[in-house]
């Protein structure tokens, strides 16, 4: 069963109105990706999946449960949301009590809990910092702890807000490879801006570009991360191959630029070229 | 309590009450505090005394108008709903000690809600005063004053920080009760035990933040000298005296009728009429 979202509009206290109209279903097993500039409703949208944000309008079904009939802590059994900024969790006194915090809050065992934190310890590469306060580690360091400590209840769909700031290259691509075992078992939401590290998975995940509040777009990365108008209604900037084709072109060469793939945008500058010869 | 520090910050709008200068509008908060001190006081021996509700009535309601002209009535009300569990609680605490130790009469009860009242006009008072008063405008008057330019500061960081603060506390709800937190279950000691991974992440920022903010300080010269010059001046203008004016009026007019006139009570008069409606 699905998260749905049916018409979903949410207005804050203040009068913003963040979300209008939004429609989205997120499957089993799914890989999505919400993209928009600042102030696009991205993260009051996610927040709806586990019950933080109340629509004022519409529905969120989390496996069939209205979302407005459950409590969060209900709903953040089966949806783990990371939040943007480690800064604004991480209270332990040390990285493996920080860990088996939500563990403990959704009553598990102590030796489920001791399995879990030594597998997210492991995991993420934190072993060293067992026993080291979280507040003590560097910005990249406390991301990994805080979305190590929400993988390690295994939800079934995982949201992750903006996971690779701060992420040198090294653990982005770490983070990569976690995200794409994940996806056998859970589904992934990723609130991002990094185009690049989208591009690069494989298999690529379906977009969303939200502007306004709105959907503007859904569908295929091929599709609509080389659609240039579109990229700039949403404030994002066209991810390098696609670029580098449309300079190309730009200089004569015929070749398609809705390519994301790097080896496949070489074969087609070959081609192009043998061709041109 | 984030969403009444939330709703006490200044709101950007143009009306007669942000054009007014800020000294004019600190002087209105001071006065209000002035006035409810006057129908505090009894005038013949001068010792601190809660007896009528009446006053602090009519003062709480001179704010609906203003916070109407200042353009900032929904943020104002939220700043009274926020805060309605604290005179509820300043009612009821004083309620219970009256009952315990004393005779709890309908002149009891009008005590007890005045105080209530005396609570609500200085809040909503001071709710119009600081949502039609950036902190920079706050900060300018006070150094215009003679106030030392790092008090000035601090208080305009002090004011700038709270709504940020009070966001941060919303996102650490959040981002705890995401992990499972349940802030709501449990007796009372239980629930403030779970505040503990609240209260840790918003310090140790806060303290973050000011460290922070006092190397970025220090990185562009501050203190490196004592004589600073100011960009902006204030000046009062024939709005700003017509206000003062108004306000002294009406100080003088509170200690005209405290002194001469008995104040009435209201509960006597309004219990029975409630009983008869009933």
């Amino acid at each position: 069963m699905p998260i749905v979202l049916e018409d979903v509009w949410y207005s804050y206290p203040n009068g913003v109105e963040a979300l209008r109209g939004v429609s989205l279903t997120i499957g089993d097993r799914d890989f999505v990706v919400i993209m928009g500039p600042n102030g696009a409703g991205k993260t009051t949208l996610v927040k709806t999946f586990n019950g933080l944000v109340k629509p004022t309008r519409g529905h969120v079904l989390v496996d069939g449960v209205d979302t407005r009939r459950a409590t969060v802590a209900e709903l953040a059994r089966r949806v783990g949301l990371v939040f943007q900024n480690p800064d604004h969790q991480l209270f332990c006194e040390t990285v493996e009590e920080e860990i088996a915090f939500a563990l403990r809050n959704f009553g598990f065992t102590e030796e489920e809990v001791r399995k879990r934190v030594d597998w997210a310890l492991r995991a993420f590469g934190l072993e060293e910092y067992r026993d080291t306060s979280p507040l003590a580690l560097s910005g990249g360091e406390k991301k990994r702890v805080a979305i190590a400590s929400v993988l390690v209840w295994e939800p079934k769909y995982l949201v992750l807000d903006e996971p690779t700031l701060g992420q040198d290259y090294a653990q982005k691509e770490k983070l990569r490879k976690l995200i794409n075992e994940l996806l056998e078992r859970a589904s992934v939401v990723m609130v991002s801006h990094d185009i690049e590290f989208i591009v690069d998975f494989r298999p690529r995940p379906r977009v969303v570009l939200l502007a306004g509040g709105r959907v503007l777009a859904e569908g295929r990365a091929e599709e609509l991360l080389t659609d240039l108008e579109l990229l700039k209604k949403a404030s994002l900037v066209r991810p390098q191959v696609p670029e580098i084709l449309d300079c190309l072109c730009d200089l004569g060469l015929k070749v398609r630029t809705d390519v994301l793939d790097l080896l496949e945008a070489r074969d087609i500058i070959l081609s192009a070229v043998g061709a041109g010869r | 309590m984030s969403s009444l520090l939330e709703s006490l910050a200044f709101q950007k709008r143009d009306s007669v009450l942000h054009r007014l200068d800020p000294r004019v509008k600190l002087a209105y908060a001071i006065l209000m505090i002035a006035i409810a001190a006057v129908f505090c006081v009894d005038p013949t021996t001068l010792r601190w005394e809660w007896r009528y509700s009446l006053p602090y009535i009519v003062l709480f309601a001179c704010q609906i108008p203003l916070a109407v002209l200042g353009k900032v009535g929904r943020l104002w009300l939220r700043t009274l709903k926020a805060s309605l569990p604290l005179a509820l609680l300043i009612v009821g605490t004083n309620l219970l000690v009256v009952w315990m130790y004393g005779q709890l009469d309908v002149y009891q009860l009008e005590r007890v809600v005045g105080m209530g009242f005396f609570f609500l006009a200085l809040v909503a008072s001071f709710s119009i005063f600081t949502l039609t008063t950036s902190p920079d405008d706050l900060s300018l008057a006070l150094e215009q004053m003679g106030v030392p330019f790092w008090f000035c500061f601090i208080f305009r960081a002090a004011l700038r920080f709270t709504p940020l603060m009070a966001r941060e506390a919303r996102i650490t709800i959040d981002a705890q009760r995401a992990r499972g937190l349940e802030l709501d279950k449990g007796g009372p000691i239980a629930r403030a035990r779970r505040y503990v991974p609240i209260l840790v992440p918003l310090i140790v920022n806060a303290v973050k933040r000011a460290w922070d903010m006092a190397e970025a300080m220090e990185s562009r010269a501050w203190g490196a000298t004592g004589k600073r010059m100011s960009l902006y001046v204030l000046r009062l203008s024939g709005r700003d005296y017509l206000a003062l004016c108004i306000m002294l009026f009406a100080l003088i007019m509170a200690i005209y009728v405290r002194m001469f006139f008995q104040v009435p009570y209201l509960l006597p008069y309004i219990l029975p009429l409630l009983e008869g409606l009933l």
